[in-house]
């Protein structure tokens, strides 16, 4: 089993979900359930820090999408930060680049939601 | 060429995980390069994924055998499967929309698919689905 870790926490413009490890089609239902949770507790402005992902499969990219549409449609949105190489990979073939608006770390992501 | 590593189980979500450790098996024992060890698990993975969620629409799944070969630096992946015909002309269109509100979650397996294999072989023949994926994944 390759190795996941997700991690949540609320600052005052938004709330970050910290991920590390393989997002792939056996882990991803667990961003998936803590997108959902920011959603369902009136968070819709997310930060998701993929700055530990390695590998990232179109799963990950559902998940994302499911929690940018939630977000969106809730008043917020959803924007990713740390991107790696491999996951900047995934991204750009899925054509995904014009759909999440990507910052270079969490700071600036959480900065551009004030 | 080495013995092929080969597993058959019931084509679901809980058995995608030892499906996709017998790629990292395959990854292990030629000790392939981080890059090419990722490009062909996602491979791989996109391909398990479009059997356990599209073959066995109407029943209960069905087996998928995962075959996993390495000769001259070329990595070939292979599964077999009883369910519906899913072959790449049987895809949706590749959805690569940048509108967020249109895109679909999901559409993109077959494209990452054809973008990261080298050769893709599918046939459809006595009521299973065969692929054949082909990837260099080291100097031969």
């Amino acid at each position: 089993m390759r190795s996941f870790d997700l991690s949540t926490r609320n600052e005052a413009n938004a709330a970050i979900v910290e991920v590390a490890g393989s997002v792939d089609a056996v882990t991803s239902a667990r961003l998936a359930e803590a997108l959902n949770q920011q959603l369902e507790a009136g968070r819709p402005r997310i930060v998701v820090d993929l700055g530990g992902v390695g590998y990232a499969s179109s799963a990950a990219l559902r998940a994302l999408l499911a929690g940018v549409k939630g977000a969106r449609g809730a008043g917020g949105d959803l924007r990713i930060a740390a991107v790696t190489p491999e996951v900047a990979k995934v991204l750009e073939m899925a054509g995904f680049d014009g759909i999440v608006r990507r910052f270079d770390d969490t700071a600036a992501a959480v900065a551009s939601f004030s | 060429m080495a013995t092929p590593l080969r597993l058959t189980k019931p084509a679901t979500p809980a058995n995608l995980a030892l499906f996709l450790t017998l790629v990292d098996v395959l990854a292990d024992r030629h000790e392939l390069p981080a890059k090419a060890r990722s490009e062909l698990r996602l491979m791989a993975e996109e391909a398990c994924s479009n059997v356990v969620l599209h073959a066995f629409p109407e029943r209960e799944p069905g087996e998928l055998t995962l075959e996993l070969q390495f000769a001259d630096g070329v990595a070939i992946v292979s599964l077999e499967d009883d369910g519906v015909p899913f072959g790449p002309d049987d895809a949706p269109a590749p959805e690569l929309s940048e509108d967020w509100q249109a895109r679909r979650e999901g559409g993109v397996g077959w494209h990452l698919i054809r973008s990261l294999s080298d050769e893709l072989d599918y046939v459809r023949a006595d009521q299973r689905n065969r692929l054949t994926l082909r990837k260099r994944v080291a100097e031969s």
